[in-house]
């Protein structure tokens, strides 16, 4: 492979050289055609700068060959940019009218990492999300490194993210900025984001800020909806999407701005997926039936002054069945004694927010927010003979003052939470998870700039729970910039965390262990510190960025299931000893050739934690991974191909049963590849997509571990390291009927 | 299947070299500067996605305020009379072309000709 890839980078230099060279551009007044000497020309990356002539010219060395934006600028005029490859001879400039005009688009903005500010945060765009099918949020993160989604069971197919080596109960979920599925909602809750529904998404490694509350130790996930004010957005925007495995969805966004002040959106999702196939013959689906209908409808309010307000509300109902295959004469030898084991799982959420925001024109620091959400969300989950009914109710509000002290170098956010759960849940219909948890929180947050060198977050907030008692979480942040270009970030921090013994851990349902609780649950306290270097260069006359990041989380309580001690049980108790998880990632992002976008990225975790006495590695944590991604764009970028190789470590299995077919199972699963390719072609009114993901066709053969015998001890289907659906290819359509 | 794996790498790729050297082949280019009728950002935002789209036109920057076109082509796919019925087609005058009524008419209202330049 490295071959035929060097080969083609090798040649491609050589096509390009030979269109380089120098360009002479003139600049003139935008009103009298008269050329304007003395325009400064800066050109961002690499600090070169020019300024035109008497007669307006300037010439741009051929290195400087784009993209990658030059500002244009003159005192009295407003700021342009050229931000393409193509450069006009000349170009106008316009004299000052209004301020608020500099728009600065750099073409490799599918992804970014701020140079600015001291939060470590992956901001996604809806260009990256549009590199592959993303359905839904689940699979919104196959060019992303840092996040690795993982399967859980194999006969539900839940998933969830993993984070610096920490699984996804661990990330805190928000959906702009108000906190979103948690406990039993966020076994599932990937799924229920439809992709066409994002704007973008945030990822934020480690600390982030102490506003959103208490929770957060691997980190956040901030999911942006598109907004229906967005004037760029179409009136109607009609998707439909279909998959080889007889997957289909659709979504529908109508948006519509019903007079200057008040607009609205409405999402429908629904998606199907009737897959009965058993390719690896061990009786169970592959994959679940499953259907959803997603829905949601948003206000927005902004009465063009001070007041700003947001509403909506969200409703999702999901169903998945699975389980062995009925009437199956080739396997009427696998059933169980009785009866078939059958799967399945019952989702059904409300949820409805406000957010009123206060602004005070003449003061462009203060502001001040309410956030109120409440939310409602049943679960039924049926495994074999072992079942789990849940309902969560939810409720959230939120005061933020923001202002500044003396001037914008200081500035603060302040206020209060208070947070609201009831939890009931039945294990074979006894209750013996419920819980009422009322958490009252305070938090203050001081931002200091020091000209664009420094800035320091540091942030402390007290919570009192009514069950757990006081919990603190202190975070500092600190940003030193060597250059525009290089910045260093440093963050410390404590986060706590409730663990929810069943929902944290639902998969260990599909197995026969038997569930021992030695202790009931104890806060989870982890302190996080992370450090990371970002730069941006530009070499050859092309952009690129090198991010590298190193983290350390240390708990100094865990919550923990055991897996290890017995074959035939699953023991929780609290942590007795250390546990801890180091991450180190590099990403290295370059414009190869013209509208080539390369990027590698490379992780290792390194995750261990003291089961009954000795340390050993956390289970379902990959060791190390690494993706290449290519992206190229024609016809003006509207022509897309996008190719990414992944490759995931060895993880350590939990299974430790010695099966009188399989023998026993290797403790870590093998290192994979998997490779995936898309192409998009948009027109004026419509895109269509197609891909295929899994090239290789890789299936982990033995998910189900005593498919024979899935109501004996032995049984377990939550042993999951690799995919497992095979190849599927996919086609959509994407429909924008735009308002001119 | 790591065979398969290696074939079809080898294909994407090979399908990224031919597209990459007949975008870099095709380079008869000429830069066209067409006077027009725009009010505002959302006039430039407007005129620039149209011509993305439209076939030869490689790059195009509307200056609003100076109410002018730039547009780069490819000599060898399209003309300057075939970019300024694009234009056209959008709402917009093209030098002595005037403006496509029906479109024009769609236009925001502040977007349309018997507004003043606005910049918001």
């Amino acid at each position: 492979m490295c071959r035929y890839l060097y080969c083609y980078i090798v040649s491609m230099l050589l096509f390009n050289a030979a269109t380089l060279h120098a360009i002479n551009i003139k600049i003139v007044d935008a009103r009298t055609g008269d050329p304007l000497p003395g325009v400064l020309l800066l050109y961002t990356l690499s600090g070169w700068a020019s300024t035109t002539d008497t007669a307006g010219i300037v010439t741009i060395p051929d290195t400087l060959i784009l993209p990658s934006p030059i500002i244009i600028s003159l005192s009295g005029y407003n700021t342009d940019t050229l931000s393409s490859q193509y450069i006009p001879p000349i170009i106008s400039l316009k004299e000052v009218i209004s301020l608020s005009e500099v728009n600065i688009v750099e073409r490799n903005g599918t992804t970014s990492i701020s140079t600015i500010d001291p939060i470590n945060i992956l901001k996604i765009g809806e260009g990256e999300l549009r590199k592959a099918a993303c359905c839904n949020l689940s699979e919104s993160f196959e060019t992303s490194p840092a996040v690795t989604v993982a399967y859980r069971d194999a006969v539900t197919g839940a998933k969830e993210i993993q984070l610096l080596g920490l699984s996804g109960v661990y990330v805190q979920q928000l959906h702009e900025m108000i906190p979103a599925y948690r406990g039993i909602a966020a076994n599932y809750g990937l799924v229920f984001v439809p992709g066409p529904w994002m704007e973008g998404i945030q990822v934020t490694k480690g600390n982030g800020s102490v506003v959103n509350g208490f929770e957060g130790t691997a980190g956040a996930l901030n999911i942006e909806f598109k907004k229906p004010i967005e004037k760029k957005l179409p009136e109607l925007f009609v998707n439909l999407y279909a998959e080889q495995n007889n997957r289909s969805e659709f979504n529908v966004i109508y948006r519509k701005e019903l007079n200057d002040k008040w607009s609205t959106s409405l999402f429908t999702h629904g998606n199907r997926m009737k897959n009965q196939i058993d390719f690896n013959n061990d009786s169970f689906y592959d994959m679940p039936h499953t259907r959803q209908i997603n829905l949601y409808n948003r206000w927005s309010y902004f009465n063009g002054n001070n007041l700003e307000a947001q509403y909506g509300i969200k409703y999702v109902y999901d169903i998945k069945e699975a389980g062995q295959l009925a009437n199956d004469p080739d396997h009427n030898g696998h059933h169980g004694p009785n009866h078939l084991f059958t799967t399945q799982v019952i989702n059904n959420r409300v949820e409805g927010y406000a957010k009123v925001g206060i602004l005070f024109p003449h003061h462009p620091i203060k502001s001040i927010g309410n956030i109120i959400s409440l939310s409602n969300h049943e679960l039924k989950a049926t495994f074999g003979l072992k079942s789990y009914d849940a309902i969560q109710k939810n409720g959230y509000y939120q005061f933020i003052y923001q202002g500044m002290i003396g001037n914008t170098n200081h500035t603060f956010k302040t206020g209060y939470n208070l947070q609201y759960e009831t939890l009931e849940g039945k294990i074979n219909e006894i209750t013996n998870d419920e819980h009422t948890w009322l958490t009252n929180g305070v938090f203050y947050e001081y931002t200091y700039t020091y000209l664009s060198k420094w800035m320091l977050i540091a942030g402390l907030r007290a919570d009192y729970h009514n069950q757990y008692g006081f919990l603190y979480s202190p975070k500092v942040h600190l940003r030193y910039s060597i250059t525009d270009d290089v910045s260093l970030k440093w963050s410390g921090g404590i986060s706590n965390r409730l663990p929810y013994m069943v929902a944290d851990n639902l998969p260990m349902l599909a197995t026969g262990r038997v569930i021992v609780r030695n202790e009931m649950p104890a806060e989870e306290i982890a302190f996080n510190t992370g450090l990371s270097i970002t730069t941006r260069f530009k070499w050859n006359g092309r952009s690129g960025s090198f991010v590298a990041d190193a983290y350390h989380t240390s708990f100094m309580n865990q919550y923990l299931a055991d897996y290890f001690s017995s074959p035939t049980e699953v023991r929780f108790y609290n942590l007795n000893g250390k546990s801890f998880a180091n991450s180190l990632q590099f990403t290295f992002d370059y414009e190869l050739l013209a509208n080539l976008d390369f990027r590698l990225a490379y992780k290792t975790d390194d995750v261990r934690a003291t089961y009954n006495g000795k340390i050993i590695r956390k289970p379902f944590i990959a060791n190390e991974k690494a993706l290449v991604n290519l992206a190229y764009g024609m016809f003006n970028d509207h022509f897309k191909i996008d190719f990414t190789v992944t490759m995931e470590g060895n993880k350590r299995m939990t299974n430790t049963t010695i099966d009188p077919v399989f023998g026993q199972l290797p403790a870590t699963s093998p290192y994979f590849y998997l490779a995936s390719t898309q192409v998009t072609r948009e027109f004026r009114k419509f895109d269509i997509y197609a891909g295929c993901v899994n090239i290789g066709n890789l299936r982990q053969r033995n998910a189900v571990i005593s498919y024979n015998n899935p109501f004996g001890s032995t049984f377990d289907a939550m042993n999951i390291w690799g995919p497992l659906e095979g190849r599927r290819l996919y086609i959509g359509i994407k429909y924008n009927i735009k308002k001119i | 299947m790591n065979n398969l794996n290696h074939k079809k790498i080898k294909v994407v790729l090979m399908l990224l070299f031919i597209l990459s050297i007949l975008s870099i082949a095709a380079s008869a280019q000429d830069t066209l500067k067409i006077k027009t009728s725009t009010k505002c950002h959302d006039c430039k935002d407007r005129i620039e996605e149209y011509l993305s789209f439209e076939k030869g036109v490689k790059y195009s920057n509307v200056d609003y305020a100076a109410q002018t076109v730039y547009v780069v082509i490819d000599t060898t796919k399209t003309n300057a009379e075939k970019i300024r019925q694009a234009i056209v087609k959008t709402g917009y005058d093209a030098d002595t072309l005037l403006a496509d009524q029906k479109a024009h008419n769609k236009l925001p209202k502040c977007c349309q000709k018997d507004h003043g330049t606005h910049h918001d």
